[in-house]
């Protein structure tokens, strides 16, 4: 017999509860298996407090196709815009760059792109590696197209992810989930009973209702009420030095949006701006030992908000028959654009390990094993930003202590020697993207592949030479994005 | 700025993991700077029993530019479509682990998931009628698939058997034809440098040295530079993998069929491969010596060929394990000098394969960075524990009661690794892959269900469709293997229309 379980029950909606409501829905409830969301319609929390808007990696296209879902209709549920890549501001004294997605230029065998730019003698300070890139040159001059399937077409080489207000996106993955047979009940998850054996055997609600299930989803956010609250597994806190508040701020804004996300550094914190279509959205992260909430709320506007901000995971997310998803299971730096990945990606994963009526220990470990592969690479790539910024300022200078993993001292150890970069497991970002953050975090390495100097010189400025003005010319042949959105949206900003 | 380029590497073997590596190197460093000098000895001479290959091979003589068909007749090579396991299980039992997948993941649930339910209610057919290169290897055929055939679902995934010695002289005029000098001799005594032990030169009997920057130690078994000189130490793998001695002879080919296909039969005390090439079969016995004496050993190989025996039986003798490191200082360690698995799942030719592709990878130049050296380490020993897991699965997951070797491998405590894969299997045929691992999850499904390891459920999504349909579906996939299979040439004709060698 396969025995899927009877009734799972989801503590909390949002994005993080009801993107997984709506997995499991699909997958499960035609096999009979009740789903059941507790959403307690406040403001969603479930992908971490002050996240008004997501960013993207991408690959969320293919989740939205996993999930059902048309890309259009969620862009349009979210007031959504494309996202070609980030834009880093003042990380370093002057620096100002954009880490595209997709390729950027061609590796040549087993000679990747930036080792070819690094033989002609480009530095790290001054290489820019957009300017070899589709999604790179599109992103400056504000104009964006979808990616042709063709891989012969220089269009197949940009990549994309997305920008989506948080709350329209939760409202639409809600509808989803509904349509989909999932439930929704009204009510705000507190507390849960536990049996003999530990499991949980009832959620308990502030109106004090209980409602049994066999496998808890707490979806509630930082607030963790489930795996925390009641099963009291640990967290591990990933937070740069000095680096404690976060405030968020959600503006209308008439102009058209940029393709990129902007991280700009300045002296007590940083701003995130996602650019949304008829608003945008900009989260401060900062050190109050620099900068106290007043000021944090001064300088974003009136509206704003602030909240502690402690990004790490949680040990175990799966523990017993509860399953941590969302903020509640790892809060990631929002420079990771990691978000609505990791809430997609721990539904899916679910799926294929869902367990039987035994409590499912052998699926538990296998769960929390590839979710430490997969959030490591997640801490790694915001830690290095900390750790490769150049700013001058005490809580800057600070942040710098930050101890990398053994991974990350690994990988920058690698980078640091040749520029090389190995693939690791579970990596989130490949090769390419850490290509990108290295040169844009302006870490110069000793030296370049090698392999390199066998290329020829001439030939191979040229050849440079070409991709940069095919990804110039063809960059300029695409629609506005902002006209690309009208389209979408069907109306202005 | 820049260390300069290397100007010397030095290859020390010219057995089948010099000769790769000269190829490769030859190939893919042509800077115009690095010289690269192989030395061998005759007297010494190869192992060269190492004749079945996996996919990947392809790959790599991709890479160099070779054309199939010319590589087949230079090497009397075959085709190989996977590896028939017989009495592995228990004895009278058989089962094959092809290559490529079986049928198709189905709205993202895995094939053999279905399969499993079915199976379950008595509907499934044999779980190797959904695999192409299965199907063909039962019926002896080899080549293109007729049209009406043609499908995503009916990709033909191949490797080869060739002679080794004579893969081994192909790459030699290869690697020649490209600058590679090589030196005929016997290395008696290795020079190192005085303040970190780098080597410096390699001295023949001769008195001839010779001096490089790089030195890769394809010596062998002996590790003449990674282990008699840096002392590297080694780790031994025998208490999983307890065969430490083969016999080797080959032989001429009886009235059989012209297989497709590497056969592993077990044996009491190990197993038995036969792997056949154009002019002769290869054959040899992997045993423990804790369980069978030498002369036992002989006798069982040569009652058990298809034809007369064309050589003296070889014996060979090997720990099973690794290097502790395959990369230290500037000598890096590949083929048997780095270690040995056994050849179950012939899996050494490809581990030297990525060797040197990780090596091309990270390249040094005249400075060596340790970062580059560690990582080397870390990735080779993930690729080889997870092969070594692999091939303790087939030891393990045996059900040949009463015979000493397999009782005690029955009862063996296997790598925590492994014991995670299996649990997670045995619960609901899931499986989860480590990074950078070689076999793809329908290899291990293949051995798995093979050698009977049953899962008590199967994933609860598969309940999602009706019965009737996944049965439906499946029967199609059956039907349209079998008959793409049906309508290749027979591998003997197909050889001896494209490859055939000339004489040997
Ligand atoms: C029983 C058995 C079966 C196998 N079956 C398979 C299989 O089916 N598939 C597979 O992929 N692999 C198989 N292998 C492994 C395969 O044979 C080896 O990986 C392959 O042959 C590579 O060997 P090598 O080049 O490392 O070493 P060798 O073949 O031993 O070559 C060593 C070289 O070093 C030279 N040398 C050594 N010392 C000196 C010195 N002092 N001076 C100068 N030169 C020196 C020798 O002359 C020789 O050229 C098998 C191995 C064994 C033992």
């Amino acid at each position: 017999m396969s025995g899927a379980p009877g009734h799972i029950f989801i503590a909390g909606g949002g994005v993080a509860g009801w993107m997984f409501a709506l997995a499991a829905a699909r997958a499960l409830a035609p096999l009979g298996v009740q789903i059941t969301v507790a959403d307690d319609g406040r403001p969603d929390e479930s992908l971490g407090a002050q996240t008004p808007a997501l960013s993207t990696l991408p690959g969320a296209q293919d989740h939205h196709h996993g999930l059902g879902l048309d890309d259009l209709d969620v862009l349009r549920a979210a007031r959504g815009s494309f996202k070609l890549g980030e834009r880093h501001t003042g990380w370093a004294p002057g620096a100002d760059t954009v880490l595209p997605y997709g390729d950027t230029g061609a590796d040549i065998g087993p000679v990747r792109f930036h080792q070819q730019l690094m033989r002609l003698g480009a530095r790290a300070g001054d290489m820019d590696l957009a300017a070899y890139s589709l999604a790179g040159e599109a992103a400056r001059l504000g104009r964006f197209a979808p990616p042709s399937p063709d891989p012969a077409s220089f269009l197949s080489t940009l990549d994309f992810g997305l920008h989506l207000e948080t709350a329209g996106y939760a409202r639409l993955l809600r509808a989803a989930a509904l349509q989909s047979g999932a439930k929704a009940l009204e009510g705000r998850v507190m507390s849960a009973r536990r049996g003999d054996d530990g499991a949980l055997t009832a959620a308990l609600l502030e109106d004090g209702r209980a409602i049994e299930a066999d496998v808890f989803i707490d979806a509630t956010g930082e607030r963790a009420a489930l795996i925390s609250g009641v099963l009291g597994v640990g967290w591990e806190s990933w937070a740069a030095p000095g680096f404690d508040r976060i405030a968020s701020t959600l503006t209308q804004e008439g102009a058209a949006p940029a393709p990129l996300t902007h991280n700009q550094a300045d002296a007590a914190g940083w701003v995130r701006t996602i650019p949304l279509y008829g608003a945008r959205s900009d989260q401060l992260v900062f050190a109050s030992s620099a900068m106290d909430d007043a000021a944090a709320i001064g300088q974003l506007g009136g509206a704003a908000s602030v909240s502690a901000f402690n990004p790490g995971r949680r040990t175990a997310p799966w523990s017993a028959n509860c399953l941590a998803v969302g903020a509640a299971a790892c809060r990631p730096d929002p420079l990771a654009s990691a978000e609505a990945h990791l809430a997609a990606s721990a539904a899916l994963r679910f799926l294929k390990l869902v367990p039987h009526g035994d409590g499912g220990a052998v699926e538990a470990r296998e769960y929390n094993r590839v979710f430490e592969a997969e959030t490591g690479s997640v801490r790694d790539f915001a830690a290095h930003a900390y750790l490769a910024q150049t700013r001058k300022e005490a809580p800057w200078a600070r942040a710098r202590t930050l101890q990398p993993s053994p991974e990350l001292a690994r990988r920058m150890a690698l980078y640091a020697a040749r520029g090389r970069i190995m693939r690791s497991e579970d990596a989130v970002y490949d090769e390419a993207m850490w290509a990108a953050a290295f040169i844009a975090r302006r870490v110069q390495p000793h030296d370049h592949d090698p392999l390199a100097n066998g290329l020829d010189e001439a030939a191979l400025k040229h050849r440079c030479e070409h991709i940069r003005q095919l990804a110039a010319q063809t960059a300029r042949r695409l629609p506005a994005h902002g006209d690309m959105l009208a389209q979408l949206h069907g109306r202005a900003p | 700025m820049s260390a300069p380029p290397l100007r010397q590497i030095v290859i020390v073997g010219g057995g089948t993991a010099g000769w790769m590596a000269a190829g490769a190197l030859s190939r893919l460093i042509a800077n115009g700077v690095t010289r690269i000098t192989l030395v061998e000895s005759e007297e010494i001479g190869i192992v060269g029993v190492g004749e079945a290959t996996i996919p990947p091979i392809r790959q790599f003589n991709e890479v160099l530019g070779l054309d199939e068909r010319e590589f087949l007749k230079a090497t009397q090579g075959s085709y190989k479509l996977g590896i028939e396991f017989v009495d592995w299980t228990r004895p009278g039992h058989r089962y094959i682990h092809p290559f490529g997948p079986f049928g198709a993941d189905m709205n993202a649930v895995k094939f053999h998931q279905f399969w499993l339910k079915l199976r379950g209610l008595g509907r499934a057919a044999d779980f190797a009628e959904y695999n192409l290169c299965a199907m063909a290897a039962y019926e002896n055929r080899f080549g293109g698939i007729a049209p009406p055939y043609r499908s995503p679902l009916t990709q033909l995934h191949w490797a080869y058997h060739f002679d080794a010695s004579l893969y081994a002289r192909f790459l030699r005029r290869y690697s020649e034809a490209r600058g590679v000098t090589r030196v005929e001799g016997k290395i008696t005594k290795v020079h190192q440098r005085a303040e970190d032990g780098f080597i410096e030169s390699v001295e023949l009997e001769s008195g001839q040295k010779i001096e490089g920057e790089l030195f890769i130690d394809c010596s062998g078994f002996r590790g003449l530079l990674i282990e008699q000189t840096l002392q590297t130490g080694y780790e031994d793998w025998t208490r999983w993998l307890p065969c430490d001695r083969a016999i080797a002879v080959p032989c001429a080919h009886g009235d059989g069929e012209f297989t497709p296909y590497t056969r592993s039969t077990a044996r009491e005390a190990g197993w038995q491969w036969r792997i056949p090439l154009q002019h002769r079969i290869g054959n040899g016995y992997v045993y423990s010596s804790q369980f069978i004496s030498d002369d036992e050993a002989a006798s069982t190989l040569l009652a058990n060929l298809d034809g007369e025996a064309l050589a003296d039986p070889r014996p060979l003798r090997f720990v099973t394990g690794r290097r502790k490191k395959a990369w230290v200082k500037n000598c890096v360690a590949l083929g048997l000098a780095s270690g040995f698995l056994e050849p179950l799942e012939s899996t050494s030719i490809h581990l030297i394969q990525s060797g040197i592709s990780r090596l091309l990878a990270l390249l040094p130049d005249s400075g060596f960075a340790q970062a580059e050296i560690d990582e080397y380490n870390r990735l080779t020993d993930q690729q080889i524990e997870a092969i070594r897991d692999f091939i303790i699965l087939h030891y393990h997951a045996n059900e040949r009661d009463g015979a000493p070797l397999w009782d005690a491998c029955r009862h063996m405590d296997i790598p925590d690794t492994l014991a995670r894969k299996l649990a997670l299997f045995r619960s609901k045929g899931r499986l989860f892959r480590y990074e950078d691992e070689l076999f793809a999850e329908a290899s291990w499904h293949a051995v798995l269900l093979g050698q009977n390891v049953m899962p008590q459920g199967y994933d609860p999504l598969v309940d999602a469709a009706p019965v009737d349909e996944i049965a439906a579906a499946l029967e199609e996939i059956r039907t349209l293997v079998r008959g793409a299979a049906g309508s290749m040439p027979l591998h003997a004709d197909f050889i001896n229309q494209h490859c055939r060698a000339s004489a040997a």
